[in-house]
């Protein structure tokens, strides 16, 4: 069962790749084709280059909440976009939706293929005529049910009250990723009609997004009809891509959360990451993997299935344009404490930079990641199908064919890169330990 | 961290017609970190005059659709059988060099014992523990050379192994795969871990709010005399109460391959995917399986509301609704239309309503779990807490106005269209597939189903919908489960004089 060493990391014959072409219009606005003739649909997507990156301090979460007013209808496609997208039987959700992050904004929609020119339609009418209908009444509803969603998902569910910490302790005010995406509901509340205006204008423009289409079109009538929907949108100022360097941590900084929803303590350790696509990225995912990435990782190894002290644990290197973070995050086995996990983790941390890791641990790492990126192809659209991988490469590398590079740059990974990611990044002196408590005392 | 969603996926993740004080933080330790120095991200103004799109005619209406549309063709499975009786099911789909597989054993949390409810899934969490022959460990590090993803799970009548591999290195992983499935060792150490773990889960399920509003509704609906109606995952008492010899016992009994389908798509033909199949599964042994109990659950009761105090929580989770017809029945076509127009889709009643007008919620949603012989309607939501009793109204209100205003054109047409229009998304992965085909043969629907599908839901008439619904829809009867902060939500939940308010402690 074991492969020959020369196919390490080789999973099949080829690399995959997808094929697509990339054109700009004389407004600005890149065009990236991709065929994919299997099923009668097409996907629309289009990435604007703005998310919480581009906030300004007191304007927490106005990047998602915008977002949400783009679902508020425009001059022509009427109030609901999603009225229009159900009409056509792309149902909200997993067809159609809207997502924020740190640093961009994208609408997709995967509908029937010979609707192609109505996603266009909508899209294009919101990307131009979005604030003739834009009112007091619809910023009203959106703030509350952007309040509803921090409630739901952050605030009503285990955990959340720590994820929002850490992105204020690693990006401290006035780094605008602080308050994560989502935001304060003060802030979000605060929100006036001229900051959207004021949003709207610098930031969504055809100069600065990316739209996607991928699955079953025909080129010449693409091209026509995004030249005839998109073509007329006048070019803006450029934006001006924020460049804010990374806040460094010049401590250990230790807190008790109280969670008022859980009732699993959990402990919460961070530090100082990478940016995204930095040269030691490929090698920060494959430490997080060999940590507590599987049954097999050797946090998982150490504290659920030797000690017994832990239910779960899981690591993840997180990049973003501004920044990233490195964490690790251990839920007790429930008559455990965070206190027993602490010492045994940092014994282990201790052994990665000591003695570094195998070349086994390595390859299976990389072998699990490759496949992840193998399987993301199976779809064309969707959350995180070919047309969020070629804007994704777009927006980070200028390059929609990105994917045989990123392949390359995670087979490079070696021990010694790995070893050297956690002797340079995982400082003991240098990091953030969050010990979250059910606030209710647990059970 | 993940980018967050205009709306929630997971109200909308299974698709209905497959079945488918915050925190005042404290320190523990004074921070010695001063805050970080960094200097204020500079953005330029926003423009102050700004050219405007030039308006044209033809931006005015909806686009006409183009003229050819390519068809779709619904996955229908080749249908084979192993020589022990287990039943294959291959789709061919050579996009992607991948290969899914699934088996699905035909019983779940329903051959569970009253006194010993979470065995399925706890015999599921085993699998992956260890074999005759491979440690946990081994089994892990082998399935990571392999790059595959391998994992089994519970279900209310079915248990799964589920597996997606490389198609070059399919027979390795199918190696794994039968072992998984057939030499589980239910090593007493591993037993007492796992038990652990399960434990664990349980307590932490105390602090997810639409967990305990699935428990509170299956103890309304199922009665504690079906195991369906007792807390999902079990008790305390009950995962604590299960043996080695119970774990066994039940493996032994409902895994064989005359109580499996297996389900294939991808990469691979029917001939390869079963000679590939004999090779691994060719020693499984048939045997007796006990005749399926029939489903019990309560005569209709008086009409309540069922509680449970969240006492931390900022929202209630308000959920109503009952028992429905079985998967296979002929009514649940117009139902399921119905469905997205009171609460399915986005742009349906429910949602329209609590969401878009009254803002009290991220989602409102509706939906048929479809089951072998009865399934359930839910419509559910989380509420800020203050507007608990409010929206428990508006929830009534929307369900009775299904039975009492018409249904427009409009509505029916996107009801339809959701379902008819969403197959092809919802059958591309190589995952979704097997998965699909595989609830075909659980609720005994043909496995033509989905390439006819689009033809019987245009047959419907809106005729159809209001009759399925007038005889469905009775929400004067059904119970309300809500889970939020007792203090802010029960004046007003009592003011609404529905019924005896009867509170459940988790």
């Amino acid at each position: 069962m074991l492969l020959p060493l020369a196919l390490a990391a080789q999973l099949v014959a080829h690399d995959p790749s997808v094929a697509f072409e990339k054109y700009q219009l004389p407004n600005g606005l890149t065009v990236i084709l991709s065929e994919d003739h299997r099923l009668p649909q097409v996907a629309v997507d289009v990435w604007y280059h703005v998310g919480a990156a581009n906030q300004v301090p007191g304007k927490s979460g106005f990047a998602h909440l915008f977002e949400h007013m783009m679902f508020s209808g425009a001059k022509h496609i009427g109030p609901a976009p999603f009225q229009v997208l159900e009409g056509i039987g792309t149902s909200a959700g997993a067809m159609a939706n809207g997502t924020t992050s740190e640093d961009r904004t994208n609408y997709f929609e995967v509908v029937p293929s010979a609707e192609l020119p109505t996603a266009l339609w909508l899209e294009s009418d919101r990307m131009a005529f979005l604030l003739d209908t834009l009112d007091e009444k619809k910023l009203n509803v959106q703030r509350d049910v952007v309040s509803n969603e921090r409630r739901q998902s952050y605030e009503n569910r285990a955990y959340g009250t720590a994820e929002l910490r850490f992105c204020d302790l690693f990006y401290p005010k006035p780094h605008p990723y602080y308050d994560c995406v989502i935001g304060t509901i003060a802030e979000i509340q605060s929100a006036s009609m001229d900051d959207l205006r004021g949003f709207f204008r610098q930031f969504y423009a055809p100069n600065n997004a990316s739209i996607a289409i991928v699955g079953n079109f025909d080129p010449a009538e693409a091209k026509a009809q995004v030249a005839r929907y998109f073509g007329a949108i006048p070019r803006q100022p450029d934006v001006v891509r924020p460049n804010v360097a990374q806040p460094q941590l010049s401590g250990v900084i230790k807190e008790t959360v109280q969670d008022q929803v859980a009732k699993i303590p959990q402990l919460d350790l961070g530090w100082v990451g990478v940016k995204a696509f930095d040269p030691d990225e490929p090698a920060g995912d494959v430490l997080a993997r060999i940590l507590a990435g599987g049954k097999a990782s050797r946090l998982y190894q150490e504290l659920v299935q030797k000690r017994q002290i832990a239910s779960d644990v899981s690591a993840d290197n997180d990049s973003h344009l501004l920044g990233g973070i490195f964490g690790i995050e251990a839920t007790v086995k429930d008559g455990h404490t965070t206190g027993e996990l602490a010492p045994i983790i940092e014994q282990l941390l201790d052994a990665v930079r000591k003695n570094g890791v195998t070349d086994d641990e390595v390859d299976r790492a990389k072998r699990v990641i490759l496949a992840g990126k193998l399987r993301g192809l199976e779809r064309i659209g969707g959350f995180g199908g070919k047309a969020d991988l070629l804007n994704h490469y777009e927006m980070y590398q200028g390059d929609p064919g990105y994917l045989g590079k990123d392949l390359a740059r995670y087979r490079a990974v070696t021990a010694d890169a790995v070893k050297a990611f956690a002797n340079k990044y995982l400082l003991l002196d240098r990091r953030v330990i969050l010990d979250i408590q059910p606030a209710g005392g647990g059970k | 961290m993940r980018p967050i969603a205009h709306l929630s996926l997971s109200a909308l993740a299974t698709l209905a017609f497959v079945s488918l004080s915050a925190c005042a933080p404290e320190a523990a330790v004074p921070p010695v970190a001063p805050a970080p120095v960094i200097p204020a991200p500079t953005v330029a103004p926003p423009p102050a005059v700004v050219a405007t799109t030039p308006d044209e005619a033809f931006r005015a209406k909806k686009p006409d659709p183009l003229l050819k549309e390519p068809a779709f063709v619904p996955p229908v499975p080749v249908q084979r059988r192993l020589r022990n009786g287990a039943e294959v099911l291959v789709v061919e789909n050579h996009a992607v060099p991948l290969v899914a597989i699934e088996i699905v054993l035909q019983s779940g949390v329903d051959r569970e014992p009253l006194d010993r409810r979470g065995l399925s899934g706890f015999v599921a969490e085993m699998l992956l523990e260890g074999t005759r022959t491979r440690s946990s460990l081994e089994l892990e590090i082998a399935r990571e050379r392999l790059a595959a993803q391998l994992s089994a799970f519970g279900g209310l009548e079915t248990t799964t192994v589920h597996l997606n591999a490389l198609k070059d290195t399919l027979p390795d992983a199918l190696v794994l795969m039968s072992d998984v499935l057939q030499n589980p060792a239910f090593k007493a150490e591993d037993i007492e871990r796992v038990r652990g773990l399960l434990l664990t889960s349980l307590a932490a399920k105390k602090g997810n709010p639409g967990a305990l509003t699935r428990d509170d509704f299956a103890k309304v609906v199922w009665g504690d005399r079906n195991p369906w109606g007792l807390p999902s995952g079990g008790t305390t008492t009950t995962i604590k109460a299960i043996t080695a010899s119970d774990l066994a016992r039940f493996h032994r009994t409902f895994f064989v391959p005359n109580n499996a389908v297996i389900t294939v798509s991808g990469d691979v033909t029917a001939d390869e995917a079963v000679a590939a199949l004999e090779k691994v599964l060719g020693s499984w042994k048939k045997g007796p399986v006990p005749p399926a109990r029939p489903v019990q659950y309560p005569a209709a009761t008086p009409r309540s509301i069922v509680f449970t105090d969240l006492p931390t929580g900022t929202q209630s989770q308000v959920l109503v609704g009952w028992r429905a017809p079985k998967a296979s029945s002929p009514e649940i076509l117009p139902l399921l239309i119905a469905n997205n127009i009171v609460g399915g889709i986005f742009t349906s009643r429910l949602n329209l309503n609590l969401r878009e007008q009254k803002a009290f919620s991220y989602g409102v949603f509706s939906r048929f779990g479809l089951y072998r012989n009865v399934s359930t309607f839910t419509a559910s939501g989380s509420i800020v807490a203050a507007h608990t009793a409010e929206a428990v109204t508006e929830f009534e209100k929307e369900l009775h106005r299904m039975k009492t205003e018409p249904i427009t054109d409009e509505e029916l047409n996107r009801a339809k269209e959701a379902i008819i229009r969403s197959l092809p998304f919802a059958l591309e992965t190589n995952d979704a597939v097997v998965t699909a085909i595989a609830a075909l043969v659980e609720v005994e629907r043909p496995l033509d189903y989905y390439a006819t599908l689009p033809e019987r839901v245009r047959a419907v008439q809106k005729a159809d919908v209001v009759a399925a619904v007038q005889k469905f829809m009775d929400p004067d009867h059904w119970p309300v489960v809500v889970v939020g902060p007792k203090s802010q939500t029960f004046d007003g939940l009592k003011a609404l004089r529905i019924g005896e308010i009867r509170e459940i402690t988790p």
